[in-house]
């Protein structure tokens, strides 16, 4: 019996080894960051960056770009020119060209979620300029590799799952979830080096806008609690005169105070308040820690403190309606007010991407700003 | 299979008889080697033979208390009066000339008076042995240092004086049909699982064979499943860990000659059991206990996960080291199944002569191993050397098992699954792992299962396998082997506590 | 023939494993897949559909064991023979062999199927079926206490995959459950018959009642294993559904594994493909407990030797999960158990409670008078 057990597993062992073909790391281009840029006539550009293993040569990454009527096709077209199989398996960024973004990034979704070879782990990013453009930079002052470089960038810049890393799963959740709209991470070069310069505002699949970068925390803040950041808000000068030390301030005093937090805790929260006249009600709470003012502000009883958190929610207010403004005329709900809209519909109907389409631009937001100031760290 | 005791006296008496006719059977018997002695001294006009192999008993015992009591005392002797007045015990009266001669040649001395119905024996037992000496291959750093040796008396000896209760039993088998070697089976009685001291008496019992080796060898014979490459039964050469087996109600078996005892029944886990465990606090025991079954895992996997990776599942690793991984593996010209096995097999070589050579010499072996060969190959390009690093972790992890018998196996596992990973990838490892598995989980010791107590499941056992507690807690024995007395001590005297400030 | 079956003492088991049989055999290629199904059917509610499952399950496997203790010590095969005589209840007993057998073929082609998609497009189905089949033929072949222990073991190994579901679970979007209760009744059930597909298997019990040594205490672990199978495919559908968008959802077909693609850690990236791995582990105690289950079918009905049987139904299923490639039949099959399996597993035992109570006070009557 166990004779026969043994034989056979020694048969089985022999079937198998010729069944697989084997993939050794060696003998492959592993593509590290893709970038799509559409040409005229239908076709399509792939430029990525891979890594190869050769004893001969020094450099481990190269730069290869195929073109194609799919992006499968495009890759082979690259494998083709090099003496290498690409292959994506270990795809960390996928940048696509603004001007191919306007048109829409739908159709080079589709592989990646349907080869199940590809990590949903991978971050999707927008171009300035055009992916090969971007991909292509050599500068000195890059020590890594522009593909690390780039992943790295939107790593550091970034905690949690927050903006900017917008992987290939958050992406495909904000863009089929009916009453949201995704955005990306936007590259740009400056004196030849790229840099992380604005959030890439989308309608659906299509680039509509820019906004600057630093406003991520708003849109984080938007989308879950946050903690540790930095907030920079320029306040005005007026209302804190009477608390500013007068005697070694004899330098003319600027129009604006401004001021640096550490946010403790933030958090938000959105309410429907009227269906018919689609009015949301958001509520967000800060906790801050001053770390920064450029005016020598004593903050010596409670009264100044009230002002300065009173200061701060109205400038963070404000500062959300030029935001909402700003994406109700791109009509991109960036903000997700459509998801809670959807959460409150009625039993029976549901809501269409079309239907909030329309309604999005109409909205109004009441933002309610609740922030304290905890602590102004060592000083007065 | 049951040994024919052999009852030819009837056949091969040969007394009474003439003494020279006596030595000139026994010379013939002993052709060609001039070991026997036979002497004859005149007494009374009685001729009287005394015989035996000079070295293999004590001269001066015979010197003293056989001969010159037989030489100077004036009576005439019969081999009544030998037995009554020569001042030796452990004597007896021999009439098959058969039983004479395997008696001589373990060292007895024989007293011949012509023409007399039997022959008087003393055993004179003069076994060379070497001096107690401290364990060399379980090597402990807190408690006893004491190792069995190659002498049954002492080792049992031994054993007496760290059980001293009427309660162990020390039974006495005889195996070999041809060469016939004394073995002890170790229990307690009051405490042992009746039913496995009957398997282990009845499978030694059993034996038909002509002799045995060693005590591996006898632990071949009986194993329940000798197909199988885990060792069932747990040896040792220490009289510590012996001894706690036995008093936890476990059998020992001792075997003459043999510096190493076994016990069973064993499981999988107490192969990974040191004593020193218990000597440890239980926090640290426990922590050791654990570090040994993460370095049993990891030895196992650790090779073949790297061959799964890099033949087809590379896109589990993560990109900074794929990055290290491809540039070492670029300058490889094998495929990473061979180059695995090249290195596997290169560790094994430094270990087998390692253990080969004298010690002095295998220092040095280690050093042109690890140093010259390791650094060479990878310059050459024949292995990559990250994979360097993981076959030294494998080989040193598995080093740790404070059974050898048991680190062997696992180093042998590691093979096959490193081919199952080359041809198969993650799949072929996870088939392996599930083939050890069902494999671990059919196997018995002594007809109890290997994997006890984790399968069949109990929950009591647990702090004796996997983890320790503190001491006055674990105040029971393992249930899993049906001990006949599960309490050591009352628990609830142990854990009483007394008020604050009483 | 004999109703009651007489089991040699030493190979009986405790209730207590009865958890991990339950577990073990409901617990398979199902789950890889459901949430999707479930989720066609309930949308964001079919966490109710789920909790409504566990309750008809738990309904049913009582009335099961209900059936059970009419009898001394018999299995189903023994029951049927006993209600509706020697030829209509072998021909039943065949049904319930060839369901166990079909349910097997699936298991093993929805596996391949898995591997074939995310880790090698091109392994011949009859590699992975051999792996299986062998470990199938050691395991059943060292009788029920190895079945158990591999049953009790691997659950036990496999447990580490629900630690890695920290991750999506911090990916989830809670609004997606909203707005709640939106589904309706029809919805609902609906969502409960999409459930049963990856709960089958627990009619087991029917089969492995004899070999039970603490006959009165099989309750507690055989509604405790329902229970634990129903919180992994709660907490899977509810993971998916917060994780992936509705129309995501729907286009996914293996959304429980694609909730691991995004996992990786500083040592170990793409824990998708150690999922497919491992998932071998929980596929080996599935598809043992159904060939041991036709093996003794087998013995039971027709006396053939259970080793006879199991070396030609494993034949049987390297051929047939040879020769059966296309998806579409796969589904299909899948598809005809599933509904299937709904009348057999869930609706036949209320069928046959009456009957036994009745044959019993008959007999009762009949030995009165």
């Amino acid at each position: 019996m166990k004779y026969k057990q043994i034989i056979c597993l020694v048969m089985l062992s022999i079937l198998l080894v010729s069944c697989i073909p084997t993939r050794d790391i060696e003998k492959l281009g592993v593509i590290n960051t893709g970038g799509v840029d559409k040409l005229d006539n239908d076709l399509i550009e792939v430029t990525s960056e891979i890594f190869h293993f050769a004893s001969q040569s020094n450099d481990l990454t190269r730069i290869v770009s195929g073109k194609g009527k799919t992006i499968k096709d495009s890759v082979e077209n690259a494998s083709s020119k090099s003496n290498f199989t690409l292959t994506a398996e270990k795809i960390q960024l996928e940048i696509y060209g603004k001007e191919t973004a306007k048109k829409g990034i739908l159709r080079y979704i589709d592989t990646l979620d349907r080869d199940a070879s590809l990590p949903d782990s991978m971050y999707l990013a927008i171009s300035d300029t055009s992916a090969k453009e971007l991909l292509s930079t050599d500068s000195e002052d890059i020590s890594l590799d522009i593909g690390q470089f780039l992943h790295g960038l939107i790593e550091e810049n970034s905690t949690d799952h927050l903006f900017p890393r917008i992987n290939f799963q958050d992406f495909q959740s904000s863009f089929y979830d009916i009453g949201k709209d995704p955005y990306l991470p936007l590259f740009e070069i400056e004196d030849g080096i790229p840099i992380l310069a604005a959030i890439a505002i989308m309608q659906d699949d299509r680039y509509v806008g820019r906004i600057p970068i630093k406003d991520k925390l708003y849109f984080n803040l938007m989308k879950e609690n946050i903690k540790d950041m930095t907030m920079e808000l320029g306040l005005p000068t007026k209302p804190f005169e009477k608390y500013i030390e007068k005697e070694e301030n004899i330098s003319k005093r600027e129009e604006t105070l401004h001021t640096s937090y550490n946010i403790l805790k933030g958090s938000s929260k959105t309410k429907l308040i009227d269906q018919e006249n689609l009015v949301f009600e958001t509520d967000i709470k800060l906790r801050l820690n001053l770390i920064e003012m450029t005016e020598e502000v004593l903050i010596k009883n409670e009264a100044v403190i009230k002002l300065l958190e009173k200061e701060v929610n109205k400038a963070v207010k404000t500062h959300y309606e030029e935001l909402l403004a700003q994406l109700q005329e791109w009509n991109a709900d960036a903000f997700e007010y459509g998801s809670v809209y959807r959460s409150h519909k009625d039993k029976g109907h549901q809501l269409t991407r079309n239907e909030w389409r329309e309604m999005f631009p109409e909205i109004t937001v009441n933002f309610n700003v609740d922030a304290k100031v905890v602590s102004h760290g060592a000083a007065d | 299979m049951r040994k024919n005791r052999r009852s030819n006296k009837k056949t091969d008496n040969i007394f009474p008889i003439n003494i020279d006719e006596l030595e000139a059977r026994l010379q013939k018997e002993f052709k060609n080697s001039p070991d026997l002695s036979f002497s004859k001294y005149e007494h009374h006009g009685k001729k009287i033979a005394v015989f035996s192999i000079p070295y293999l008993v004590e001269a001066s015992m015979i010197e003293e208390n056989l001969l010159k009591p037989l030489l100077n005392k004036d009576i005439p002797w019969t081999t009544q009066t030998i037995l009554d007045e020569i001042p030796l015990n452990d004597s007896e009266t021999i009439t098959s000339f058969q039983e004479i001669l395997q008696k001589l040649i373990i060292g007895t001395a024989f007293v011949y008076v012509e023409q007399a119905e039997e022959v008087v024996a003393y055993l004179l037992l003069n076994k060379e042995k070497r001096s107690l000496d401290k364990a060399e291959t379980e090597s402990l750093v807190l408690g006893p240092k004491i190792a069995f040796t190659e002498s049954l008396i002492t080792n049992l000896n031994i054993v007496r004086w760290r059980i001293r209760s009427t309660d162990l039993v020390m039974e006495e088998l005889k195996v070999g049909n041809s060469l016939p070697r004394e073995i002890r089976i170790v229990y307690m009685k009051s405490i042992a699982n009746e039913a496995d001291i009957n398997t282990m008496r009845q499978r030694i019992q059993d034996l038909d064979v002509d002799e045995i080796e060693d005590s591996a060898v006898l632990q071949q014979y009986i194993e329940d499943d000798s197909l199988s490459i885990f060792p069932q039964f747990d040896s040792t050469e220490l009289p510590d860990r012996f001894t706690y087996a036995v008093s936890q109600g476990k059998v020992g078996v001792l075997v003459e000659n043999s510096p190493t005892g076994f016990i069973g029944p064993s499981s999988l886990f107490s192969f990974l059991e040191s004593t020193e465990d218990l000597y440890m606090r239980w926090g640290a025991g426990s922590f050791l206990r654990f570090i040994r079954f993460i370095a049993m895992f990891f030895s196992i996997i650790i090779t073949p996960a790297y061959v799964a990776a890099v033949t087809y599942q590379f896109g589990i690793i993560p990109t900074q080291l794929l990055i290290s991984i491809g540039q070492s593996r670029a300058a490889v010209p094998f495929s990473p199944i061979f180059e695995a096995l090249l290195l596997e097999f290169l560790i094994e070589l430094l270990r087998e002569a390692g253990a080969r050579l004298p010690t002095k010499v295998g220092q040095t072996m280690g050093i042109v191993g690890g140093i010259v060969i390791g650094q060479a190959a990878v310059d050459a390009g024949l292995t990559s050397n990250i994979l360097i690093i993981f076959v030294a972790m494998s080989a040193l992890a598995s080093f740790t098992s404070p059974s050898y018998l048991l680190g062997t196996t696992i180093r042998v596992v590691r093979f096959p699954l490193i081919i199952l990973a080359g041809t198969l990838g993650l799949i072929g490892i996870v088939f392996g792992l599930s083939l050890l598995i069902i494999h671990l989980i059919r196997l018995t010791s002594l007809g109890r299962p290997y994997l006890t107590p984790l399968y069949p499941f109990q929950w009591r056992d647990m702090d004796k396998v996997f983890f320790r507690l503190p001491i006055n807690i674990t105040n029971k024995r393992a249930k899993s082997y049906q001990p006949k007395k599960l309490i050591r001590f009352s628990g609830k005297e142990a854990s009483k506590k007394r008020d604050i400030d009483e | 023939m004999n109703i009651n079956v007489t089991i040699n003492k030493s190979l009986k088991i405790p209730a207590f494993y009865l958890f991990f049989i339950i577990h073990g055999i409901q617990t398979g290629v199902g789950i890889m897949g459901v949430p999707r199904y479930i989720f066609s059917k309930a949308h964001q509610d079919s966490w109710i559909s789920i909790l409504l499952a566990l309750i008809f399950m738990i309904i049913v496997a009582y009335i099961m064991l209900l059936i059970l203790k009419q009898y001394e010590n018999a299995d189903i095969f023994n029951i049927q023979v006993d209600i509706f005589g020697s030829w209509i209840g072998k021909l039943f007993g065949t049904v319930y062999i060839l369901f166990f057998a079909a349910t097997l073929i699936s298991v093993i082609l929805t596996y391949i199927q898995v591997i074939q998609i995310f880790l090698y497009p091109t392994i011949p189905s009859f590699v992975v079926t051999g792996l299986l089949i062998f470990l199938v033929i050691y395991i059943v072949s060292g009788g029920i206490k190895t079945l158990v222990g591999v049953t009790f073991i691997f659950v036990i190994l496999s447990q580490w995959i629900l630690i890695l579901a920290y991750d999506p679970i911090s990916r989830m979007d809670w609004a997606h459950f909203l707005p709640m209760f939106q589904a309706s009744i029809p919805d609902l059930l609906q969502g409960v018959k999409a459930t049963t597909y990856s709960v089958t298997g627990f009619e087991i019990l029917f089969v492995i009642y004899p070999f039970i040594s603490n006959k009165e205490k099989a309750k507690l672990p055989v509604i405790l294993g329902l229970c634990y199978t129903t919180f992994l495919i709660l907490s899977t559908t509810a993971i998916s559904i917060g994780y992936f968008s509705a129309r995501d959802l729907g286009d996914i077909e293996w959304s429980t594994i694609t909730l691991f693609k995004n996992v990786s850690y500083t040592f170990v990236e793409r824990l998708d493909y150690l999922l497919i791995a491992e998932w071998m582990m929980i596929i080996i105690p599935n598809i043992a407990i159904y060939m041991w289950a036709i093996t003794i079918g087998m013995k039971r009905l027709y006396k053939i030797p259970q080793r006879i049987t199991l070396y030609t139904t494993s034949f049987i299923v390297l051929i047939v999960a040879t020769v059966i490639k296309s998806d579409i039949y796969i589904n299909k099959l899948t598809d005809t158990l599933s509904s299937v399996g709904f009348w057999l597993i869930f609706i036949y035992p209320f069928v046959l409670l009456p009957l036994v109570i009745l044959k019993k006070k008959w007999r009762k009557r009949k030995g009165s008078v």
